[in-house]
């Protein structure tokens, strides 16, 4: 039976603290605000438990690979990977009608493969590609779009941080997550290359560019590019041929790309790793109070029984499936539109995970559903991280990027839709 | 106009290059860490019981030193819709209101660790891979949230009393 004043108090705190949202406080200081105030007024969870699971929390084997895959992205974001990444792409679809736009959306999907990141991904392919797109004949804010839609896969395409923060806050197998996001992140790939294609088709942009296809370009783009493959083999291969843990496959990727980058290639040098490490340390600590409070925030609720009641109350309704789905998928939309997805996952899941265990969902396909439809988050206004990071590199208003990703917001919401209701496509590897 | 802050010796200290090389020889020490627990792994058929131990202790330090700067460059993530439409003194209050927030929620942070930190030194809880007073581990708290709180203080005094940026501090 639920404590119906311990409800009371639940509901009265989550409005404040969605209150405190709105007006702009810090996303860790409204978790904190919120979880010291239901174990002061309920007095359901001891105040001297908050010293613990604040350590706890980051005292994580599997967390440990969060810092290690910023660094590594942000070590290729430096180097000579990413653009070898972005020629593959050229020479395997440029020859298609708006064949570069593809080519800006193919580079993202490789770089994913390395970098955990949707805004590392947006701004390291966005830097390469916005002039290349622009010089051809496309618009600029749709070039600086299709980057910020092309990140998105950033977060889908192993390694993904928003995978490793859904997998510690439900307890769900990082390895199995990662590999669950191959299918999906070529999904969305094609999706937004349609969604290119037939924007192409209807401007007329970029139609001057095209080159026919050569077998010997693509074979030299592919040798060209050999060492950014390096990195998903060791990331992938690793965890699924037993040899490494995701955090383990972590630091051997990053070895990886610092040994390609600083003796290989020689792209990036000895003396800027010291601006390396700031600048990934940067995003950890972004994250770090977020992850701490959050789990904080779902033991309390978890406490007062509050996820349970939301279940009883969603279900009570009798919707079917789809339309379940439908109200999750809005649902998403609109936490994504206000919340930064990686912070958005932490504060819902608590709440969003019954649901899904209760509309029978397997935990690894829920979360790549729940991770895709919040992704595209990345590019709605008003923080959409994916616009901000292509606003920043191509010059163009941040509105302007938005409209023009429109196309590509559809797309996705299309291809969340089929991650929804093909659970065999995602756990094909079972 | 620029405005820098009034900083005594130790604040210039901590502004000084000084915690930003604590949070790179963390983070290098976490990574150099896990790698080499993997080479001896498949090299030599070894490794240590508390290679995995520190590797996560250095990560909760690094992670706290890194969220209080992240203060002091203003990155930490929020909505800031309603904060860009309002005039400066709106913005003032809001930002104070939130700063005060925060210093309240560090300060219970930081006196529930030392609590803690207490009981483990009065009890001899020691890790579990070295002999060593788990408190030390447990330290990583008040370290991070009473640099945050410092942080935070900077942004306050800031913002009420800024003071002109020196002709050094201009040209640097």
């Amino acid at each position: 039976m639920i404590d119906l004043s311990n409800m009371q108090v639940a509901v009265v705190v989550i409005v404040l603290m969605l209150i405190h949202l709105v007006i702009g406080l810090p996303l860790f200081i409204v978790l904190a605000m919120g979880s010291l105030s239901l174990m002061l007024l309920t007095g359901a969870y001891s105040l001297s438990s908050l010293s613990t699971t604040l350590f706890d929390s980051l005292d994580s084997w599997a967390l440990l690979a969060m810092p290690l895959f910023i660094l590594a992205g942000e070590i290729i974001s430096r180097g000579r990977i990413a653009r070898d990444l972005v020629g593959l792409g050229e020479a395997l679809v440029g020859w298609i009608k708006g064949g570069l736009g593809m080519a800006t959306i193919f580079g993202c999907f490789f770089f994913a493969g390395t970098s955990g990141s949707s805004s590392a991904d947006t701004a390291t392919i966005g830097k390469i590609m916005v002039p290349a797109l622009k010089d051809r004949g496309y618009d600029k804010s749709y070039a600086a779009s299709l980057a910020a839609s092309g990140g998105i896969l950033g977060v889908i395409v192993p390694p993904s941080l928003i995978f490793i923060i859904y997998g510690i806050a439900t307890g769900t197998s990082v390895g199995d997550l990662f590999i669950a996001g191959v299918v999906p992140g070529l999904l969305i790939a094609l999706g937004l290359c349609i969604a290119n294609y037939v924007v192409c088709s209807f401007s007329n942009w970029g139609a001057n560019e095209r080159s026919p296809f050569s077998g010997s370009r693509a074979l030299s783009a592919v040798w060209q590019a050999r060492y950014g493959f390096g990195a998903p083999v060791v990331i992938l291969g690793g965890i699924y041929g037993g040899f490494f843990t995701p955090t383990e496959a972590a630091a051997v990727a990053v070895f990886y790309v610092l040994v390609v980058e600083l003796l290989i290639v020689r792209e990036v040098r000895f003396s800027e790793l010291g601006s390396i490490f700031l600048a990934a340390s940067k995003t950890t600590g972004i994250l770090a109070p977020i992850i701490a409070f959050s789990i904080l925030f779902a033991e309390v609720l978890a406490v007062l029984r509050v996820p349970g009641a939301i279940v009883e109350a969603f279900t009570s309704y009798g919707t079917g499936p789809i339309l379940s789905v439908v109200l999750i998928v809005v649902m998403l939309l609109i936490v994504g539109c206000l919340l930064e997805p990686i912070a958005a996952i932490l504060v819902i899941m608590p709440i969003l995970f019954p649901i899904g265990a209760q509309l029978g969902f397997d935990q690894v396909h829920f979360g790549v559903f729940v991770v895709a439809t919040l992704s595209v988050g990345f590019i709605t206004p008003p923080v959409g991280i994916n616009l901000f990071a292509a606003a920043a590199v191509s010059g163009e208003p941040f509105m302007s990027i938005a409209y023009k990703a429109f196309p590509a917001f559809c797309a996705l919401i299309l291809v969340c839709f089929v991650i929804a209701f093909s659970p065999s496509l995602i756990l094909w590897f079972r | 106009m620029q405005t820098t802050s009034y900083n005594n010796g130790f604040i210039r200290f901590l502004d000084g290059p000084f915690v930003k090389i604590v949070v790179i020889l963390a983070y290098a020490y976490f990574f150099l860490i896990i790698l080499s627990e993997v080479f001896m792994r498949y090299f030599f058929a070894h490794s240590t019981n508390w290679g995995e131990m520190t590797a996560r202790y250095a990560f909760v330090y690094f992670a706290y030193i890194a969220a209080a700067e992240a203060f002091r460059y203003d990155e930490h993530i929020r909505i800031d819709l309603l904060p860009n439409r309002l005039g400066q003194t709106g913005r003032r209050v809001l930002e104070t209101y939130s700063d005060f927030l925060c210093v309240l929620i560090s300060i219970a942070v930081i006196y529930y660790s030392i609590r803690l930190m207490d009981i483990q030194q009065m009890a001899n809880i020691r890790m579990h891979a070295l002999p060593l007073n788990m408190s030390w581990a447990q330290a990583a708290l008040p370290l991070g949230w009473g640099l945050m709180i410092i942080r935070i203080m900077q942004r306050v005094q800031r913002r009420f009393f800024p003071k002109p940026l020196s002709n050094a501090e201009l040209a640097t």
